[in-house]
């Protein structure tokens, strides 16, 4: 517990303290890295403002909402991948754990999940190449005020819908601890998030482990019977909810530089986003055929200024990745404590930054 | 466009269980239900978890409004996964219980009912492993269990295809007669078609959905449903594929239905032409009055020739000659108008096919004396027959075999008797060397009171019962006839001892 809030002063402290991601600071703040990778961009970086890369197409999963998708769609329409030479092949998903089955039977290159697939990344299923925002806030366990839930605690003997290893899980569990509760006080039923979203409404569950924008639609269709049981910022104080983009570990092995133009182009679009999140939402709702008021509404749904402060800063983010892996360690996720270093590729974070900062 | 497929699926199976009453269309209908089931359940996972197989949307969904509708179904994974678990479970079942239904290999055939419930038994046991609280129970914690189940369950299913696909090829290749082979290529086909389709998804394992044990299904490296399992050519072939052979099964079911449905048809309609009995009645009174006034002036002019003084002798001997052949005209006539109605009372007796190729060929002799009978006999079984009945039968069916070789200007005239066993039936043929029936009259040949010779000496009665005959001893009639090659007439009799030996 001690370590966890040292690790998030130390995050959050970060955020402060740090005016600018200096090129200084990053590079001495980096861990030990592979000692041959780098040269293949040091050396590419001064030899033009514009150097040329070899074009590859790589296939990209998503999820529908800001959170996932935003940098990803940012980035294509601002065409901040093929300036690295990428062209990207998109694929929909409606959750993490799908999303690494399909990269593990080689459907897919590279996905962005949100922070309960993380789990599966330090089980070793996959390896996180870079962080896409810091604490997500789009997860809400939404309860229906009509069937007498007006407190986490109403959902003693309740059911609930809830999609397994996903971030609302997490969310759920850390609601239900925090008033003595476990899981296993409600009845779960395992549902996709559009699926018990028509549920809630429908009446069929108690409440839904819920995540933005169906969490915008419910607040839209419920109305006054919509209550917020919990999200990520009630648990902001002890806890951390990151998102990342990940591939497997043979990927990374055979793709290096692929990784590195990939995290590269992203940094340019977490800028991008930060600056201008209402034009993100525009562009999404046009690409993922959504209504644009419900993406202006869920514009709020992740942290996305932090992560343009520490990209640069791999103690910073190693401090989020661990205090993440003591949320799993402390709900049962996981068992057994793992090195982040193990499924956390700092060394392609770090070269993808110093391309960029050197193109800046 | 797999929705389309869907549907039509669907309606070819209730058409087909509307048509038809008996247990092999019911088990290919098990087939194509428990195919449905399993294909709709995967359809809308897909629809809701997205992936790569979602990208087909054309194929997947036809339109994004039903994915999108389907995305939003209440369902939960629980439930969708166990009945995609209930149709992968049961179509091999169906599958194997078509399969006995069809086979005639004496060793499964006595035991078809036990064999009936020990095929059971596996799927029950597969869906109450797939059963989520199970499920779960199972697995939990005891990881290691899931990659063999896995691997049983779908070894158990391939078994279970297989061995169905190898007893309808046996029986296939075992079929001999060109009319049971087209009937049952039918089948096989039809068989093939929805397993092809089938195995396509059901290699891929259901629990998947149940979302738990993730971390596992992904160091197994289980393939998942929302993962395209073809590239994207393959895709589009499959799609193609899948259409054809559901129309090619579609329309193979609903022939199938039809060759049945048109044979009940018939009956039906024979039925009520005989019913009407009165048109047969009033033929016959017709025929025996003209018959009766030809008696009457033969009569006066015996009673003129007796009353002249002296008797015209040479008169009255031809007026007694006439009388005699009118006499016996009308005997012929009232016995195959007998034997056509009062032929319900038959005794079945155990007849050795020798024995009975015999009796009918010494009555064929009885009517042409000098023409010979090539007599083939592959068997010596014994058949269940009213010797009497079933011999004059076909005597019947020579001799119309003779007749129709001499009126198609045979230089000579040959008719064959053939009697071989084919799997549960002892098949007698009748073939001849004659000009072949048209097709239209195929079916008009058997309805009574038909005839395509003189009218004066042949009633109409001969097929109709051969026909009645033939259906009295539990067996079917069928024929086979090239235009100017000849006819074949079958009678197929039921096979009277399953257990006694070639």
């Amino acid at each position: 517990m001690k370590k966890k809030l040292l690790a998030l002063a130390l995050a959050c402290g970060m955020i402060f303290s740090l005016a600018a991601c200096g090129n200084d600071s990053a590079g001495n703040n980096t861990p030990a890295t592979n000692s041959e990778t780098p040269e293949a961009v040091s050396s590419e970086a001064p030899e033009s403002q514009a150097p040329s890369y070899e074009p590859a197409t790589v296939r990209v999963a998503y999820m529908p909402n800001l959170g996932s998708a935003g940098s990803l769609f940012v980035g294509i329409s601002q065409g901040f991948f093929e300036e690295v030479g990428l062209t990207v092949e998109t694929f929909e998903f409606q959750g993490g754990p799908a999303e690494i089955a399909a990269m593990a039977s080689g459907d897919i290159d590279i996905s962005q999940i949100g922070h309960g697939a993380h789990s599966l990344c330090i089980q070793g299923q996959a390896k996180i190449f870079q962080m896409d925002h810091t604490t997500s806030l789009s997860d809400v366990v939404v309860g229906n005020r009509a069937k007498g839930i007006e407190t986490i605690e109403d959902l003693k003997g309740k059911t609930v819908a809830v999609a397994s290893g996903t971030s609302s899980e997490i969310i759920l569990q850390q609601a239900l601890a925090r008033a003595g509760m476990t899981i296993d006080d409600i009845n779960t039923v395992e549902m996709t998030v559009d699926g018990m979203t028509t549920a809630l409404v429908s009446g069929q569950i108690d409440a839904a482990a819920s995540w933005s924008p169906n969490t915008v639609t419910l607040q839209n269709t419920l109305g006054d019977d919509y209550v917020n049981l919990g999200c990520n910022a009630d648990f902001l104080d002890s806890a951390i909810f990151p998102s990342s983009y990940i591939c497997t570990p043979q990927y990374a092995e055979e793709n290096h530089d692929i990784l590195v133009r990939f995290a590269q182009a992203l940094d340019k679009a977490h800028d991008w986003r930060a600056e201008h999140p209402e034009e993100m939402a525009k562009i999404l709702a046009a690409e993922l055929d959504a209504p644009e008021d419900t993406m202006l509404q869920a514009v709020g749904e992740a942290d996305w200024y932090t992560i343009t402060e520490v990209c640069g800063d791999m103690e910073a983010i190693k401090t989020v990745y661990e205090t993440q892996q003591g949320i799993f360690l402390n709900n049962g996720t996981i068992t057994e404590e793992v090195p982040v270093e193990d499924y956390v590729l700092f060394d392609v974070m770090q070269e993808a930054y110093d391309a960029y900062a050197a193109a800046k | 466009m797999l929705i389309l497929v869907l549907i039509l699926c669907l309606g070819t199976a209730v058409y087909v269980a509307l048509r038809r009453r008996d247990v092999l269309a019911l088990y290919l209908l098990g087939m194509s239900v428990s195919n449905l089931v399993m294909l709709a359940g995967i359809v809308i996972y897909i629809a809701k978890m997205g992936g790569t197989a979602a990208q087909q949307r054309a194929f997947l969904f036809l339109v994004p409004g039903i994915q999108t509708w389907l995305q939003f179904l209440p369902l939960s994974m629980d439930k969708l996964g166990f009945v995609v678990a209930i149709g992968r479970s049961l179509f091999p079942l169906f599958a194997l219980l078509a399969a006995l239904e069809t086979t005639m290999i004496p060793f499964f055939r006595r035991r078809l009912k036990s064999l009936r419930i020990l095929a059971c038994i596996p799927p029950a046991l597969w869906l109450t492993y797939y059963s989520p609280a199970v499920f779960r129970t199972l697995i939990g914690g005891r990881l290691w269990v899931l990659p063999v189940l896995i691997n049983l369950v779908l070894a158990g299913i391939v078994a279970y295809l297989a061995a169905a696909a190898a007893l309808m090829v046996l029986e296939y290749r075992a079929t001999t007669m060109p009319v049971f082979k087209k009937n049952f290529r039918y089948v096989l086909l039809c068989f093939l078609s929805i397993s092809i389709l089938y195995l396509l998804y059901a290699v891929k394992d259901p629990a998947q959905i149940y979302n738990m044990f993730i971390s596992e299904y992904i160091r197994l490296g289980v393939t998942t449903y929302i993962s395209s399992t073809l590239p994207a050519v393959g895709w589009s072939v499959l799609g193609l594929c899948t259409v054809f052979f559901v129309v090619l099964g579609s329309y193979n079911m609903v022939r199938y239905t039809q060759i049945s449905y048109d044979d009940e048809r018939q009956d039906m309609m024979l039925q009520r032409k005989f019913d009407a009995a009165g048109v047969g009645t009033s033929v016959f009174v017709h025929g025996v009055k003209n018959q009766l006034l030809s008696s009457r002036v033969l009569h006066k002019k015996l009673s003129r020739a007796l009353a002249e003084e002296p008797p015209d002798v040479e008169r009255v001997r031809a007026c007694a000659a006439q009388l005699n052949d009118l006499n016996e005209g009308m005997l012929r006539r009232m016995d195959e108008l007998y034997r056509a109605v009062k032929n319900n009372a038959i005794t079945l007796t155990p007849v050795t096919v020798d024995q009975l190729a015999l009796t009918a060929v010494e009555r064929f002799h009885g009517k042409y004396p000098d023409q010979p009978v090539v007599v083939e006999l592959e068997t010596h079984r014994l058949v269940l027959a009213d010797l009497a009945h079933l011999s004059e039968a076909i005597c019947n069916l020579l001799c119309n075999g003779y007749e129709a070789a001499v009126q198609a200007g045979r230089e000579t005239p040959r008719v064959t008797l053939r009697v071989r066993g084919e799997r549960m039936w002892t098949v007698v043929e009748a073939a001849d060397n004659g000009g072949g029936i048209p097709a239209e009259l195929q079916n008009k040949i058997f309805e009574p009171f038909f005839t395509s010779k003189n009218t004066n000496h042949n009633w109409g009665m001969g097929l109709y019962y051969v026909r009645k005959i033939v259906k009295s001893h539990l067996g079917r009639l069928r024929l086979e006839s090239r235009p100017e090659e000849g006819t074949s007439f079958f009678i197929m009799l039921p096979l009277y001892d399953a257990h006694q030996k070639e």
